[in-house]
């Protein structure tokens, strides 16, 4: 088999969204930290359009985007399915897809409320909770991952709730996926969590708090 | 599910209603256009598409698939006796989705940013665009391998995600006052874009620039509260 590679970053969202789909086809893969102050000649290489991470590099060849990482991977390796057979319901998840790359990203008012204070993030608040019922209502539904039974691509491109949300609720202070207000959505957080293969591949806690803890400060110091 | 039970909902002026069309038109299928009227959402479009209330929305059998790029993957999936419009191979596919998702997340937006934007602004998104464009003269150099369109000898992912954004492209040109797809620049991208407007596929489904220019010009002055303007 050709050679898989991964340029990453630890505490990326987008990363893990790779990582996560590598490990779930059980696909061996070299991992390369990537400094994003001091970016490698490789990564600009394999990313001159937008020079970031993830970037997975197979046989040589640079896939660049997430998901589009993400669906390579599933066509290249068929085991452990991602993605339904029936084409219905792959344009289903591709449509939560992109509503999870399009709500989530950094200009999402989740990142928004993070990077402000004052009116500017009650109003990513407000945001951010109307985000979360759509998705609670018409997105999860009564399943339990978007996937069904099993995780399958919605419930990796929604990686930003699975784990990252909660730290910017614990540093800033507000309780967004709350388990009254989104019962559904609160109980598919702590069951992907339980799957071995997430369980054992998030960054560390202890070091995401002090790096989002940093960030904030930093943040705010700017203003 | 009965092949021939197709509806789409959509805008004539829309390019992602474009992509649709162009897409069911590659694959010759007989559809059923229910245009929406502009300022009002229908009750289907508003029950087939609850999340963002939006236009393309494909019914097919009584089934509704919306965002733009998922219809044109689907109509790839399911109409699968006439040409492909995504690539077999794995690994080109994927630069397929890399440059759609490229137009619609930078290049595009930046686009439609410049009428409404001034000064320094105005002029870091033209940069913007100008250096896309370079970009994507670049790739249509690599994937279109001396053949006319992205997709080779036939139109593509590519070519539709690129091309249905061509009539606003023209609108901005002329309404900005700017100069954005250049001969002496773009050379490739020029001639594909003629290609691709003269393509089967495509010419029934092109909306006039005229017909856009008059249509972004009431929507100017609607967002700014002035009364349409008398022509």
């Amino acid at each position: 088999m050709a050679e898989v590679k991964l340029h990453g970053r630890w505490s990326s969202p987008y990363v893990y969204r790779v990582i996560w789909a590598l490990k779930l086809k059980g696909i061996p893969y070299e991992y390369i930290e990537e400094d994003l102050f001091n970016k490698g000649p490789l990564l600009l290489q394999y990313n001159p359009v937008h020079k970031k991470v993830p970037v997975l590099v197979h046989g040589g060849k640079p896939i660049c985007e997430s998901m589009i990482i993400v669906e390579y991977i599933e066509q290249t390796w068929p085991q452990n399915p991602l993605l339904p057979n029936n084409p219905y319901e792959r344009a289903m998840a591709r449509f939560w897809v992109k509503f999870a790359d399009d709500n989530t990203d950094k200009d999402s008012p989740f990142w928004l409320l993070f990077r402000s204070s004052g009116e500017k993030q009650e109003k990513a608040i407000k945001e951010s909770l109307e985000i979360l019922k759509v998705v609670e209502e018409h997105g999860l539904g009564e399943k339990k991952f978007f996937g069904g039974d099993k995780i399958g691509i919605v419930d990796i491109a929604f990686v930003e709730f699975a784990y990252w949300l909660g730290f910017i609720e614990e540093i800033v202070g507000v309780k967004l996926l709350d388990a009254h207000a989104f019962p559904r959505l609160h109980a598919w957080q702590k069951n992907l969590k339980e799957v071995p293969v997430i369980k054992e591949n998030l960054p560390d806690h202890g070091e995401m708090l002090v790096y989002f803890k940093w960030r904030r400060e930093m943040l705010m110091a700017s203003q | 599910m009965a092949k021939n039970d197709v509806k789409l909902l959509g805008v004539w002026a829309s390019p992602f209603v474009m992509r649709a069309r162009i897409s069911l038109n590659i694959k010759s299928v007989n559809y059923e256009f229910l245009e929406e009227t502009v300022g009002s959402k229908s009750e289907l479009l508003l029950q087939s598409n609850p999340v963002h209330k939006k236009v393309p929305v494909l019914i097919h059998g009584d089934k509704p698939i919306c965002e733009s790029l998922v219809i044109v993957q689907y109509i790839d999936e399911v109409w699968t006796s006439g040409p492909s419009i995504l690539s077999t191979d794995h690994y080109d596919r994927a630069i397929q989705r890399f440059w759609a998702a490229y137009l619609d997340d930078k290049w595009f937006p930046a686009m439609r940013r410049i009428r409404g934007a001034q000064g320094e602004e105005r002029q870091e998104l033209v940069d913007q665009v100008v250096e896309g464009l370079a970009l994507l003269e670049e790739a249509f150099g690599k994937y279109s391998k001396g053949k006319a369109f992205f997709g080779g000898d036939q139109i593509g992912f590519i070519d539709i995600a690129f091309g249905s954004l061509l009539g606003w492209l023209r609108v901005t040109e002329k309404l900005g006052e700017v100069k954005l797809l250049d001969e002496a620049k773009t050379p490739g991208l020029v001639k594909w874009a003629e290609s691709f407007c003269a393509d089967a596929a495509v010419k029934s489904v092109m909306p006039e620039t005229e017909k856009l220019i008059e249509f972004s010009k009431l929507l100017m002055a609607k967002m700014k509260g002035a009364p349409p303007p008398k022509n």
